[in-house]
């Protein structure tokens, strides 16, 4: 049941250590990834623009060198001479050399007839009153057309420039080379996927596209989807430049960023996790260590309440045995005296020892009673006081010395003076140091009959700072078996009625109570000491 | 004068009273009984001097032995206490003892050790009287 508490306490932590910091970790990358993301796009728009910017001056000034030349032939040269096509034709070869990009040229008067015209087709005669770059060139003094099909049927646009002179409106025109014109467009320097075409204002491709496209076709639907578009407008807002590259090759540096997102997030993801099963762990092992310790006191306040209730029980059960062997005993003490008087009138002297008998057990069932209820009355060391250990050892060799003295047995005492007090409770303290020196008179008397019996009372501080009393004796000693038992409840080597075999187990239970203890050390035949050990107050 | 004093059994079980009284009367020594310690107070209230031993029980219902024999030295600190105690312990005799007890002796009693100790008791009561 713990253990399935356990399971699921850890699965809980477990689930919670890894989301809670997965959360902010994992948005923190998918914000850097968007915001990434989004720079990576504005950056490419801005880059386009500016491309389309540069781009569409460098078309606009083409343009206007074109028609700077047209305006500086039509300025600069006798219209005589400009009349005649042979004179335009040579007029045309010098302005071939230094700008290859004109088809022909022609000299149109007010009336849209081309009176001069040099070039590989044969256009002279021809009105282009018609046309919309003649009006415009005649109305603002100079024109670039759309790109049209024209007499010659092959795509082109053409440059002029009007003039007055000598009272004649006159118009200088000149056919740009289409190819030329287009490639020039088309060369935009915006990655491996950047093109650049030019649309006039109704949406007709006036060049060619390279991905797909042709001149004078309608300008494709824009795919936003799939690229990027800027436009900048040229020729007086005539023509727009429009700029596309592709998106997939704007963000193939993201494809990158994202390898290292991912990357991120498993070596980022695998520490979280590895973090998460330690502190789960760690705090599993915590709590159980604390439920251990709760489990154990509660162990130990029952076993103190069965102790408490043992008590009781032998309390009730001492007093209650007590009174019977009291009343026996009575009579027992009464018939004695019957039977001395009797003994005039010759009683046998069975009854006197069957007498004697019952008065030994009634008091050995008397002893036990008694020693039952001190065992069970264990003292709490929280009753502690200060003993003065010299002048307590003092006090009990004085109250034994009459005992021992009829016993032939000399007691030393052996004290420091500097000794510090020790913490306990000298009533229990007194219990324990009589019921000692009792069993060592007993064993000396065994030993020694009532001549050279040694009593030693001695007391010194121990390196763990505790205060320890010595009773040595040089009676008969315990052997190694009987040793071990000593301090076990109900074992003694007294004869039966002499000893109840719980004075030392009593005297042990003391003694831890008051956070002390008791050990012995014999040889058999060569007397025993035992030793008491106390806290420093 | 002594041999018409008598020892006052103060003892919650009738029939030790009645055992013990027969075994001191056995040993000419006159008794007189009381089941409580408020008996044993009126008692000596009315006949206080004729009794000079007192024997006294520690568990009694009501007050205990101890704290009745501190009520009785109050009023006749003279009156020698001997505490019998079936709840031994030498804890119990020895704070009857520091209480002004004269002696104490463990139930079950041992009459030849407890007539010792009424007969030391009215020994040192004469010396102190006769102080």
């Amino acid at each position: 049941m713990i253990r399935k508490i356990y399971r699921d306490i850890r699965r809980v932590l477990l689930i919670v250590t890894i989301i809670v910091p997965m959360i902010p970790f994992l948005s923190s990358l998918f914000l850097g990834y968007t915001s990434y993301r989004n720079f990576v796009y504005t950056a490419a728009i801005s880059g386009a623009e500016r491309v389309a910017q540069g781009h569409a001056a460098l078309i606009s000034s083409f343009l206007e060198e074109r028609r700077s030349h047209l305006g500086t032939i039509l300025f600069t040269t006798a219209i005589s001479s400009l009349r005649q096509s042979e004179n335009l034709a040579v007029i045309f070869e010098a302005l071939c050399r230094n700008s290859d990009s004109f088809i022909d040229i022609g000299l149109i008067n007010a009336d849209g007839v081309q009176i001069s015209y040099a070039g590989p087709y044969q256009l002279e005669g021809k009105n282009y009153s018609k046309s919309l770059w003649f009006q415009q060139a005649l109305t603002q003094g100079s024109a670039i057309s759309d790109v049209y099909l024209g007499y010659r049927q092959k795509a082109h646009f053409t440059v002029a420039v009007s003039a007055v002179i000598d009272g004649e409106q006159l118009v200088l025109r000149a056919t740009v080379d289409q190819n030329l014109f287009g490639s020039l467009v088309e060369k935009v320097n915006l990655g491996k996927t950047g093109e650049a075409y030019l649309v006039n204002q109704q949406g007709i491709l006036q060049t060619s596209v390279r991905s797909g496209g042709k001149l004078l076709d309608h300008d494709p639907p824009k795919e936003t989807e799939r690229y990027i578009y800027v436009t900048a407008s040229l020729n007086d807002g005539a023509w727009f430049l429009t700029v596309r590259q592709s998106i997939q090759e704007i963000y193939q540096d993201l494809s990158k960023v994202v390898w290292r997102i991912i990357f991120i997030c498993f070596i980022g993801g695998f520490f979280i996790i590895l973090l998460a099963v330690w502190i789960s762990n760690k705090i599993i092992a915590m709590i159980a260590a604390k439920e251990q310790e709760r489990t154990d006191m509660e162990k130990q306040l029952f076993r103190a309440s069965r102790l408490a209730e043992l008590g009781e029980i032998s309390a009730g059960f001492a007093h209650e045995i007590n009174n019977p062997l009291q009343i026996m005993k009575s009579e027992i003490a009464l018939m004695e005296i019957e039977a001395k008087e009797l003994d005039k009138h010759n009683v046998t002297a069975d009854f006197t020892d069957s007498v004697a008998e019952l008065n030994r057990q009634i008091d050995r069932c008397g002893a036990i009673t008694r020693s039952i209820l001190d065992f069970s009355r264990k003292k709490d060391s929280s009753d502690s006081f200060s003993i003065d250990i010299k002048e307590f050892l003092y006090d009990m060799r004085k109250m034994i010395s009459h005992r021992a003295e009829s016993s032939g047995i000399h007691i030393s005492c052996t004290v420091p003076s500097d000794l510090p007090k020790a913490k306990g409770d000298s009533d229990g303290l007194q219990q324990v140091t009589l019921n000692i020196m009792n069993n060592a008179i007993q064993s000396i008397e065994e030993k020694h009959g009532s001549e050279n019996g040694e009593l030693r009372l001695s007391a010194n501080i121990t390196e763990e700072k505790q205060i320890e009393i010595l009773i040595e004796d040089n009676g008969k000693g315990i052997s190694a078996e009987n040793l071990e038992k000593i301090f076990n409840p109900f074992f003694t080597t007294k004869l039966p009625g002499k000893g109840t075999g719980l004075g030392l187990s009593v005297s042990h239970s003391i003694m831890s109570g008051m956070n002390g203890s008791i050990s012995a050390r014999s040889k058999e035949g060569q007397g025993a000491t035992f030793i008491l050990r106390l806290p420093v107050l | 004068m002594n041999s018409n004093r008598k020892i006052l059994l103060v003892d919650d079980e009738q029939e030790f009273r009645e055992i013990t009284g027969k075994f001191l009367l056995r040993r000419n020594l006159q008794s007189l009984q009381a089941e409580s310690c408020m008996a044993a107070l009126d008692l000596l209230a009315q006949e206080s001097e004729q009794v000079d031993v007192i024997i006294m029980d520690v568990s009694m219902p009501g007050m205990d032995g101890i704290s009745c024999m501190a009520e009785i030295k109050k009023s006749w600190p003279d009156k020698e206490v001997i505490i019998l105690t079936g709840h031994a312990s030498l804890q119990i005799s020895i704070s009857g003892m520091k209480q002004g007890a004269f002696d104490y002796c463990m139930k079950p009693v041992d009459y030849a050790e407890l007539l010792e100790k009424i007969l030391l008791a009215r020994e040192f009561q004469n010396r102190e009287r006769g102080k």
